[in-house]
């Protein structure tokens, strides 16, 4: 997970398009599958594309999923399982990104609490930070919640429906974290030696900040909290401090 | 001959499936492998594909009964390939058009759901109504020439074959090349007798064809197929004997299990290609003067990798496909070893059958090109196999009873005395569980 762009409006006509094709849902005897059928031909419907370019775009370069951030490819993904809510089958905002083995993971769960909040994290339009650190070891971990004494329950939650804990997604972060902290340490002590303008090593920062491999490892060192740890904070300090 | 493609329906857990396995660059020959979990159902596809290449006469025999295939709740199923034939070697017993791609398949089918089904050919008929009897006149005909194929069992033993298999085994017809991938008591046990009476044949009459063919045997498998530099030494009318690493003589069948099955299996097939084509140009050598069997044809295995230690699952697909260069080969594996050896288009994922949401697909060529150029481990972590951890149970709880604790001290809350020194403790074993990996 990352923190992404705010969701942007779509365009007038796509909005009218999805709300006709939802009130055919809504309207339906059987919305379940009237769901499944609008929604699988849209999707392969030319009028869709704009949606599937929105969501691609909102992901950034490699267009990476918005969960896991890996490199199995994506596609679009109902935030709202469309089984259990097949009102938000053609629905914008229910829409996301995300790979094969998210999908995979998290099929047709979805956990409602007790004030009828949703449970599972939608990547897109929350501040995941809040829910999530990355450890030294390149493990994406939950926060602790004081109060229940334990993860705190969203952030656990999510991970196990979406299987965040995947070995593979801990040795990408591992690596991706290891090239960055490398990477970070010689742009210092490049700064440090005057062998490198702090505009310089900002736009190295910027740079680095849209690279596709891993980007959550980025956003979290470079964008989130991460920014507080070493050598990121050294980093951060001595370019603030020459502005 | 080749298979072009697969359709089954209906057949056991399948509903349907369709798999294409043209190369992209229009060829056959090669290495193709499905993988899927346990009861994935990657037998019932080998098998399916066997009975289109036999027909509903030989495939009658091997299956003994035709209950069972049918998808539950449903009343008919077939296997049909597109198959395409080889003029240089294929040959159809006279009347009507030759075609290079035709259709072939058997078909089961029931009135009532516990009747015991039907099985017959697929019914292919052209525009004006007419049977079109292509496969009956080509691979399935005892009396044309050509059209190899064979099919192996997972358990490829060597001896200790039920009488009733024996009877399959020791026929000259296209059921004894395929008898191991339908009964799990045939043993192939009878290329090597076979073997050991043609060299006594040899021996007594001189004859040239056979003297010739035997040195093709013995030079095909002496190069480098069996591990540790074994090579066969000698044959007797008794015994197949190699030599091992330290210049020790030993009969062939004292020889560990995955090296006798994977001998068994080239044995077998070399004796079925010497049967179907003849001794003439079946063995020729490359510019290097490595031997290999110049013939086309398809071979089936399931569970290639049965027996073998990972070294030699390295090492196989890429033996098979340079001694065998015109063979199709169709395989099943629960190795990435395995899969790594595929060729173009060569790769097909079948999914678990509480996964109604999936579909038996070929993977993509971005998949392909990751499984191609990356680490076995990679490739087991990844979309064809799907492990969530190569990591033992125990070093996983480990890594999340540290988690926990770390997100705990994050949080400003002090660990109490025996959780800080649990969380010290662990973390040096972290930094080897959890060791960095070398960057690309």
């Amino acid at each position: 997970m990352r923190q992404l762009p705010k969701r942007p409006k779509l365009s007038p006509l796509l909005e009218r398009r999805l709300g006709e094709e939802t009130l055919k849902i809504t309207r339906s005897t059987s919305p379940k599958e009237e769901a499944e059928t609008i929604y699988a031909n849209s999707r392969a419907a030319a009028w869709f594309k704009p949606i599937i370019a929105a969501l691609g775009k909102l992901s950034g370069m490699g267009a990476r999923c918005m969960y896991c951030s890996g490199s199995e490819s994506s596609d679009v993904e109902h935030y709202r399982p469309k089984s259990s809510f097949p009102e938000y089958a053609m629905t914008w905002k229910n829409y996301l990104w995300i790979c094969t083995p998210c999908n995979r993971a998290k099929l047709n769960q979805f956990p409602i609490a007790a004030d009828d909040s949703a449970i599972l994290i939608n990547p897109l339009d929350e501040n995941v930070w809040r829910y999530f650190y990355i450890d030294e070891f390149g493990n994406l971990s939950p926060t602790w919640d004081v109060q229940r004494d334990d993860y705190c329950l969203r952030g656990i939650k999510t991970a196990e429906i979406i299987g965040l804990d995947r070995q593979a997604l801990q040795e990408a972060r591992r690596s991706r974290m290891d090239d960055l902290k490398e990477k970070v340490g010689d742009t210092i002590a490049l700064v440090k030696a005057n062998e490198l303008t702090v505009s310089a090593a900002k736009s190295r920062v910027v740079k680095w900040r849209k690279q596709p491999f891993q980007p959550d490892v980025a956003d979290y060192f470079l964008n989130g909290p991460g920014r507080k740890e070493q050598p990121f904070k050294a980093l951060f300090s001595l370019l603030n401090a020459a502005t | 001959m080749y298979v072009t493609d697969i359709h089954l329906e209906n057949l056991k857990s399948f509903k349907e499936l369709k798999f294409d396995l043209k190369r992209p660059d229009g060829t056959f020959a090669g290495w193709t492998v499905f993988l899927g979990g346990n009861s994935s159902g990657k037998s019932t596809l080998l098998k399916g594909i066997a009975l289109a290449l036999l027909g509903p006469e030989s495939g009658k025999q091997l299956l003994g009964q035709t209950a069972g295939w049918i998808h539950k709740s449903e009343k008919k199923a077939f296997t049909a390939a597109t198959l395409t034939c080889d003029p240089a070697h294929d040959t159809f017993k006279k009347g009507g058009k030759l075609t290079k791609e035709f259709a072939a398949g058997v078909r089961w089918f029931s009135e009532k759901e516990d009747e015991i089904p039907q099985f017959r050919a697929v019914d292919l008929r052209n525009a004006n109504g007419t049977k079109i009897q292509t496969s009956e006149r080509g691979p399935w005909n005892p009396n044309s020439s050509g059209w190899f194929s064979a099919g192996y069992g997972p358990m490829r033993r060597l001896t200790g074959s039920s009488s009733e298999s024996m009877r399959y085994a020791v026929s000259k017809e296209i059921e004894s090349r395929f008898v191991t991938l339908f009964r799990e008591d045939a043993a192939l046990s009878e290329s090597e007798e076979w073997l050991k009476k043609m060299h006594s044949r040899v021996l007594e009459s001189q004859d040239s064809d056979q003297a010739q063919f035997l040195e093709g045997v013995k030079s095909l498998l002496g190069d480098g197929l069996l591990p540790h530099g074994m090579t066969i030494s000698r044959i007797t009318v008794d015994h197949v004997f190699v030599n091992n690493h330290q210049g020790l003589e030993l009969p062939m069948r004292d020889i560990s299990d995955g090296c006798r099955s994977i001998y068994a299996t080239i044995l077998d097939l070399i004796h079925g290609m010497y049967e179907v084509y003849g001794v003439e140009n079946l063995f020729a050598e490359d510019a290097e003067g490595k031997p290999y069997v110049t013939r086309p044809g398809v071979v089936i295995i399931d569970e290639i990798e049965a027996h073998l230690h990972p070294a030699w699952q390295k090492e196989i697909p890429y033996w098979l496909k340079s001694h065998f260069p015109a063979i199709q080969f169709l395989v099943s594996s629960h190795s990435p070893l395995i899969a790594q050896a595929a060729d173009p288009n060569g790769l097909f994922i079948l999914p678990l059958q509480d996964e109604v949401s999936r579909k038996p697909r070929a993977v993509t060529s971005e998949e392909f090109l990751k499984i191609r150029f990356g680490r076995a481990e990679k490739t087991l972590l990844g979309v064809a196999f799907g492990l969530r951890t190569t990591r033992s149970k125990w070093a996983n709880q480990q890594i999340e009873v540290w988690k926990k604790l770390d997100a705990k001290k994050r949080a400003g809350v002090p660990l109490k005395k025996d959780e800080a020194a649990n969380y010290k403790a662990l973390k040096k074993q972290l930094e080897f569980e959890l060791e960095p990996l070398p960057t690309l």
